[in-house]
């Protein structure tokens, strides 16, 4: 399914912190959003998941506009993956995963045995399933959200919204999470802060900054040096091996070198000398 | 990794039922028997307070006449067994005032339960929102001045008038940007609440010491005037909350868990939150006009629900209903027989006898499930 937002802008208490942002994400791609801090990233997907009204633009799926939809209509098209559930009354880790079928029912009537399939396999494929009876507030950061993720997959919906979505999780879940994410065939756009895991996960990266849109494309062409040190003020040098390419970060060198006397990089070592 | 990633990727039919699947049906089990024993208890308890009194009434005489009157033809109500008297204390006294406690305590749970989840909040209860104050002003004026005073409104009306007046302005107040805040409901029914109770003991403190006795027994609910009239009332509100309740309680799940996570499974947050406000004040409204600010019930049963069978609404408010109906009837049975011939009020056994119990489970493991752990 595609998702389009179109010149959309939104006010937050009084000021504008997204500026007509425009872009679409292509049915099946997976896209990151990044950007520094308030560059707008969760506000623009609050527009898409409906938690925010635009003040201006439309937000689009499928060609239809979000608020043209009843909300069980929508939640059947786009999940979140929101970051972490109110614990006030606890509920089961079982139970809040099954809340992701509610926009498949009525409110009232039993879980089907098919709600309990689909539950049950989304708590494997994010390995929470060993955590099925515990209570969602005893859980760490970490599992939280890897049950905000069960949730969200159990809401089978075309479109998947991850805001955040590993800012908790251990390194090797890291991986996972955006492996079992792209692993889906489904569009997903996901605000991530880690570029490396953005570049090595998205088909295709979004860069906001102070609420626009300042760069768009796949994440090789699209995070040079000199868009990293415009947007983050940081200076970022790529490191390559043959196999992996990864930015490296450093304050800007002026901060660092106040003289100016700026070293030359270390060489990168080539594929051959690793092996060796 | 990859092979955990691959294994998950596949499809799974027919996947064996997992350690989820029996905990879920442990606590369905559960949710039956506790509902089948309160069930029975409520019989009961029907039974066993029609026995209880001054005028001489055997338990099996109890039953007689309450389903004498229930089914027409029973051959004990015409063949001179039952004394009239008999008949009169159970039918006209007894019963109408055991049924209203059940109705009353199952309402207030009821309210208080929707009242928790609709302000995400444990410490909520039906009186949250100014209703027990505003109904208690509408009462106390019409207790102190007469009748008059307000165009010849009755006690019950007046009370009914003062509590929807209450949250009426509690949710006005609440109100901005047309969102309900759960903050700002909480705040704003503290505050006007306060400002009601100073109206009430302003009154209290100036009027006649013969009033006074009646002003504590409405503040502290009492069910001792009830009638078979009285109890229409609250019968139809709480069955139209019951059915907002069943009808709503997947979503009531999904509010649990925040505004936006509920948006986000296509609950409109704000206009669930509203109906909930609707229902559990007019229900608080109709139970407190005719019996009072009877406290505790609406706080607690919701929690010893939660403790027994878990935060999901699908199950706990049945359980909830219920055992506030239990609970309540229990308490009048008590506040009528310890300290016969007089009268203790409903509102003190209440706090006497569920304080203590409600501390002892609190205390036990399975209250971690009602997220007391934190």
């Amino acid at each position: 399914m595609r998702v389009e937002f179109d010149d959309v802008s939104v006010v937050l208490g009084g000021t504008e912190v997204v500026h007509g942002a425009s872009l679409t994400v292509d049915p099946g791609t997976v896209v990151g959003l990044v950007g520094p801090n308030g560059s707008g990233k969760s506000s623009l997907l609050r527009t898409l998941y409906r938690a925010v009204r635009p003040s201006r633009g439309t937000v689009r799926v499928d060609g239809a506009d979000v608020r043209t939809l009843s909300g069980r209509q929508h939640a059947r098209q786009v999940a979140v993956m929101l970051q972490d559930p109110h614990t006030d009354f606890d509920l089961s880790v079982h139970e809040v995963v099954l809340l992701g079928r509610a926009p498949h029912h009525a409110s009232f009537g039993r879980d089907t045995a098919e709600d309990l399939r689909i539950a049950d396999d989304a708590m494997r494929r994010t390995g929470i399933d060993d955590l099925a009876a515990r209570m969602v507030g005893t859980l760490s950061g970490g599992q939280r959200q890897r049950v905000m993720l069960a949730r969200a997959l159990t809401q089978q919906s075309p479109v998947l919204v991850l805001d955040e979505p590993s800012n908790h999780l251990d390194i090797k879940h890291q991986l996972e999470l955006m492996s079992t994410v792209r692993g889906l065939g489904r569009t997903v756009i996901a605000a991530l802060h880690d570029l490396n895991l953005a570049a090595q996960y998205c088909d295709r990266v979004v860069v906001l900054d102070a609420g626009t849109v300042v760069a768009d494309g796949p994440p090789a062409t699209t995070f040079t040096p000199e868009l990293i040190r415009a947007v983050f003020g940081v200076q970022a040098r790529l490191l390559e091996d043959g196999h992996d390419r990864v930015l490296a970060f450093r304050r800007p060198y002026a901060d660092t070198f106040p003289d100016g006397a700026v070293p030359d990089p270390a060489p990168v070592p080539t594929e051959s000398e690793i092996s060796s | 990794m990859t092979a955990r990633v691959l294994a998950s990727v596949a499809p799974t039919p027919g996947s064996p039922p997992g350690s989820s699947f029996s905990i879920r049906r442990r606590l369905l089990r559960r949710t039956a028997w506790s509902c089948a024993a309160l069930a029975i208890a409520l019989v009961t308890l029907v039974v066993v307070s029609g026995a209880v009194g001054s005028v001489e009434v055997s338990l099996a005489q109890a039953a007689q006449i309450t389903l004498g009157h229930l089914v027409p033809g029973m051959p004990w109500m015409s063949d001179g067994t039952l004394t009239p008297l008999q008949d009169q204390a159970v039918w006209q006294f007894r019963l109408p005032r055991t049924l209203l406690a059940g109705l009353a305590g199952a309402g207030l749970a009821l309210a208080g339960a929707l009242m928790q989840v609709t302000v995400r909040n444990p410490l909520a209860e039906p009186y949250i929102l100014g209703v027990s104050s505003g109904a208690s002003v509408g009462a106390v004026l019409v207790i102190v001045f007469g009748t008059g005073v307000l165009g010849g409104l009755s006690l019950n009306v007046a009370a009914f008038i003062g509590a929807l007046v209450a949250c009426a302005c509690v949710a006005a107040l609440a109100r901005k940007d047309g969102e309900l805040s759960p903050t700002r409901m909480i705040l704003a029914g503290v505050a006007l609440g306060t400002l009601f109770s100073a109206v009430t003991s302003y009154l209290t403190i100036s009027t006649d010491a013969q009033n006074v006795v009646s002003i504590m027994f409405f503040l502290l609910g009492s069910v001792s005037a009830a009638t078979m009239q009285s109890l229409i009332g609250p019968a139809i509100a709480l069955v139209v909350a019951c059915l907002v309740a069943a009808g709503t309680s997947r979503s009531l799940n999904a509010l649990m868990t925040g505004d936006e996570s509920a948006t986000s499974l296509g609950v409109d947050a704000t206009r669930l939150r509203g109906l909930l406000l609707v229902v559990a004040s007019l229900l608080t409204g109709t139970v407190v006009s005719v019996a009072g600010g009877i406290g505790f019930v609406g706080l607690v049963v919701p929690h010893i629900a939660r403790i027994v069978v878990g935060a999901d609404h699908r199950r706990m408010l049945p359980v909830t209903v219920l055992a506030g109906a239990v609970f309540l009837m229990m308490a009048d049975l008590l506040a009528r027989t310890v300290a016969m011939p007089t009268e203790i009020p409903l509102g003190i056994l209440t706090a006497f006898v569920g304080a203590p119990f409600f501390l002892w489970l609190m205390r036990r493991g399975g209250a971690d499930r009602a997220g007391f752990g934190r």
